[in-house]
């Protein structure tokens, strides 16, 4: 099927890319902006995602909110998210109103109101939306992790910004930044769906071929490589009753040809129960009670993290170095053939069952096509991952897990339970004399 | 000039949107088995996935009292060992062909199934099986699993939402109904492995099952190969299902869980309401959509949201079982906006109660609910959701495909007649979990306040 994907490119630098699927009466379509936290400079931090919040305020021809309204009178759905690097925005609709979503997403592509007052009540929801994150705290934790982590690169804010940059914030310094931004030529535009191919190209240019182009390109040259910052140990006192490590690596651009590898490995070391960790720290040994991991790439740096929840009688030291002979194991020894034809098989699966949704497959052409370089290389990905050699997959291993650049940070409760305590060290006493729980 | 005709021809757009589109439910093949096993098959070719999920009529509603987690407990223990292979192999097995098994206890229903690529079935098919009908229940995975539970718990405790959802069924349906208890530690205590082994043979039982099947295979093939396989789960007969019975919607004092750390408050506000035997359903449905279920294109997310400000979120929400059903409002908003928050929801809903819905807004919430079964058809996952739903409900194929004429024909005066049977304005459940001596003040506007500490027993 993927085959069939079709692009073609305005005039005015518009990227469309398009997928007939016909098995459902419905039309996924994206837009995609490569413009997220990462373009934002001090004072108007979380910028990109308040314009995201502000781009359903109204335009020329729509009232604010209008544009939600009008997709759900049709019975579709329509959201958007911002990340470092993009802010996409997602309209889902029975197959008939295909056209509607393309005059709306025109409409804002460059005619965005801005006006001053929505601005004002806008802020307020965002801000609103800033304190849910700062009432988690593990999600707050991560946050200032990852400040951590990347340290010195525009990764290290996260897209929601800061409070204070959020206070600060102008209408001017919107206009601004959607001027810099929003244009033709930094948008992809994606659809897929049940809908007539034979004129699709010829509607979106009737629709978007106007708009005029602004050269982003040139402005997007100035990001340099990312430095990681030095290793750093970080202890958090929180308000949370389970004790959780978390390990991260510096991996490399989501565009990187070592990207996929590091999946692969990732996979094996925390993907499910018969990952290493798993069967090691959580089953064999009972350190932890749970253990996992996650890739974390974006366009222009990765981070690659591993986590333990783990019971307080457990020393903290035990679950890092746990976590790391893992790590280290795969550094020296590598994976075996078994390990590699697991991620195959659950690459394939992942891949077949995400083409039953013709939004899933609009999201991975946006997100190969925005954060990767091209969405080929998502199509491509089960060839590529058929060609990787294991032993490549080592010294890749060895390249990006080291110990020296490795992050760790330690999320302490606050208060220990005593009784709790003592019943875990009941239990692991127990385990020892009679060899099981 | 130009702009108006933009419009314009944005208006023949929507006009010319056929949105009473019918849908034709999928051809399924379905039989029971002598040993009393419902088997439901979906072939579908669209892509080479297989999907195959077990649904049994017992969720939370029907764990038992002081042991409520055992439901779950039990369910996530089958998936640690059978007659042949130990949790690891089970694992590995999967695993290693990329098959991910999945569980779910819902209130009144359970469901265990693996998502597979369909060429691996022959061997994969007779592990899942035998995690089914053969489970080896081992008291080390017992435990393991266990503290598990124990630690999610652990981690919840500091969720305002879970803890705010807890406190509200907790004052809704208070400890004699299922509704009103829950999983705790102290519930998981209670619970020994003698009564896990008990309730697996008291429920899953192959009579009172729905397995069903959906994805790329040949249903001839399928029960060439399995039906032997399938019979060989036997049950001791169908056991007694009890669904969980309404409520009378009762005034109650307002719960303010205090949580000192909090920046926020979760606010829920509600009463009972008819589960989905309620012959108004789909008025009701209409008519929350208005309320706060329809996102943008709701009053309270207009008022609350979009006019002032005060919140990221909020809606309002019909949850329905069989019988039981609840109505709630969910939102949450810094701690200084408390009162005024509680103002506009109560301002909005009373008008709600009192003065129902526009025609205008009963013709685009039916446009919004018709459109979207486009989407509750699409792919496999969605139509074997939507084939247990019907199971559990025992309605037949042709509700859904006949689902869009019936909001259809709905007039204006049966939802606000419904609205007057349904929603009570005087009636409301409040419970709010932020910093208490922020927000007591602002509460005690509205009634009076019960105060709990998030970290204390939830009690009626």
């Amino acid at each position: 099927m993927l085959h069939k994907i079709t692009e073609k490119t305005l005039r005015n630098g518009l990227k469309l890319v398009y997928l007939n699927k016909p098995q459902a009466p419905i039309v996924a379509t994206q837009v995609w902006y490569k413009v997220g936290s990462i373009c934002e400079r001090d004072g108007i931090r979380g910028i990109s995602h308040v314009l995201e919040h502000m781009m359903f305020r109204g335009s020329d021809n729509y009232r604010s909110e209008q544009h939600a309204q009008m997709i759900n009178e049709v019975g579709g759905n329509c959201n958007a998210f911002t990340t470092e690097d993009v802010t996409a925005y997602i309209n889902s609709v029975p197959r008939d109103s295909l056209d509607l979503v393309l005059a709306l997403e025109a409409d804002r592509m460059d005619r965005l109101t801005l006006d001053p007052d929505l601005f004002e009540t806008e802020r307020k929801v965002i801000i609103e939306e800033y304190h849910t994150y700062l009432n988690n705290p593990v999600a707050k934790a991560v946050l200032e992790f990852r400040e951590e982590f990347f340290r010195g690169h525009p990764y290290a804010i996260s897209p929601l910004g800061t409070l204070n940059d959020l206070n600060s914030m102008t209408v001017e310094d919107l206009r601004q930044y959607y001027s810099n931004w929003y244009s033709p030529d930094n948008a992809v535009l994606v659809i897929v769906g049940d809908f007539d191919e034979d004129v699709i190209e010829d509607k979106v240019e009737r629709i978007f071929g106007e708009k005029k182009q602004r050269n982003i390109e040139k402005r997007q040259l100035e990001f340099g490589d990312h430095l990681y910052a030095p290793a750093n140990r970080m202890v958090h006192k929180v308000k949370f009753d389970v004790p959780i490590l978390m390990v991260g690596y510096p991996a490399p651009p989501s565009s990187n040809k070592d990207a996929i590898a590091l999946e692969i490995l990732q996979m094996v070391v925390s993907g499910g129960e018969s990952s290493r960790i798993h069967k090691e720290i959580v089953r064999k040994e009972s350190l932890a009670v749970m253990a996992g991991g996650i890739n974390n790439l974006l366009k222009r740096a990765g981070m690659s993290m591993f986590f333990a929840a783990f019971t307080p009688d457990i020393p903290v030291r035990k679950i890092e170095a746990a976590l790391k002979m893992q790590i280290n194991r795969i550094r020296n020894e590598g994976i075996n053939a078994q390990e590699m034809e697991k991620v195959k098989n659950t690459v394939l699966t992942n891949h077949t069952f995400e083409l039953y949704s013709a939004e899933n497959i609009c999201h991975r052409i946006g997100f190969s096509e925005c954060i990767e370089g091209n969405y080929s290389l998502w199509v491509k990905r089960l060839n590529t991952l058929k060609n990787i050699d294991t032993g490549e997959l080592t010294e890749i291993a060895r390249n990006y897990w080291k110990n020296e650049s490795c992050h760790v940070l330690y999320l302490k409760p606050e208060k220990t339970n005593l009784f709790l305590f003592a019943a875990g060290l009941f239990r692991r006493f127990f385990k020892r004399a009679f060899g099981r729980d | 000039m130009q702009r108006v005709c933009f419009v314009d021809s944005l208006k023949e757009l929507l006009e010319g949107i056929d949105l009473e589109q019918k849908y034709r439910f999928p051809p399924v093949d379905e039989y029971s088995l002598e040993n009393g096993l419902k088997v439901i098959l979906l072939p579908d070719r669209e892509q080479d996935g297989l999907l195959i999920t077990l649904q049994l009529p017992f969720g939370k509603f029907s764990d038992i009292c002081g042991k409520e987690g055992i439901s779950e407990l039990t369910l996530n223990l089958l998936q640690k060992g059978s007659g042949k292979y130990t949790a690891e192999e089970i694992s590995d097995k999967l695993e290693n062909r990329g098959v991910s098994i999945f569980s779910d206890v819902s209130e009144e229903f359970m469901r265990i199934g693996i998502r597979m690529l369909s060429k691996f079935v022959d061997e994969i098919f007779p592990v899942f099986w035998e995690m089914v009908y053969k489970p080896e229940f081992d008291k080390s995975e017992y435990n393991r699993l266990m503290r598990e539970m124990v630690t999610a718990l652990k981690a919840e405790i500091v969720d305002p939402h879970i803890i705010a959802s807890h406190h509200f069924y907790k004052q809704l349906a208070g400890s004699q109904h299922p509704a009103g208890r829950f999983v705790s530690q102290d519930t998981l205590k209670k619970i020994n492995f003698t009564d896990v082994v008990s309730f697996y043979r008291e429920s899953f039982r192959p009579q009172n099952s729905t397995l069903v099947v959906a994805g790329n295979f040949v249903p001839r093939d399928f029960k060439n190969k399995w039906n032997k396989l399938l019979l060989e789960w036997k049950g001791n007969g169908r056991s007694q299902v009890c669904y969980a019975s309404s409520i009378e919607p009762d005034r109650k004092a307002i719960r303010l869980i205090d949580k000192p750390d909090l920046t926020q408050t979760t606010i829920i506000a509600g009463h009972p309401v008819l589960g989905e035997v309620n012959p108004l359903r789909n008025q009701i449905i209409l008519a929350n959509y208005i309320l706060g279920g329809g996102n943008f294109s709701s009053r309270l997310m207009a008022k609350i949201r979009s006019v002032c400000g005060k919140t990221y979120g909020v809606n309002s929400q019909i949850i329905s079982e069989r019988e039981f059903g609840v109505f709630r409002i969910a939102t949450s908003t810094q701690n200084n906006h408390v009162g005024e928050v509680m103002a506009i929801i109560m301002e909005v809903f009373q008008e709600f109660c009192e003065h129902g819905i526009e025609e205008e807004e009963l013709e685009k919430a039916k446009k919004f609910i018709t459109g979207n079964m486009a989407f509750q058809l699409e792919g496999i996952s969605n139509l074997v959701e939507k084939i247990l739903w019907l199971q559990y409900l025992e309605r037949p194929y042709s509700y859904l495909e006949n689902f869009n004429e019936l909001i259809s024909e709905i007039s204006l005066d049966s939802v606000n007649s419904a609205i007057k049977k349904t929603f009570f304005y005087e009636k409301l459940t409040v419970v709010t979990v932020g910093k208490r001596v922020e927000i007591e003040e602002d509460l005690k506007k509205f009634g009076t306040v019960k105060n709990y500490f998030y970290r204390n027993k939830i009690k009626d």
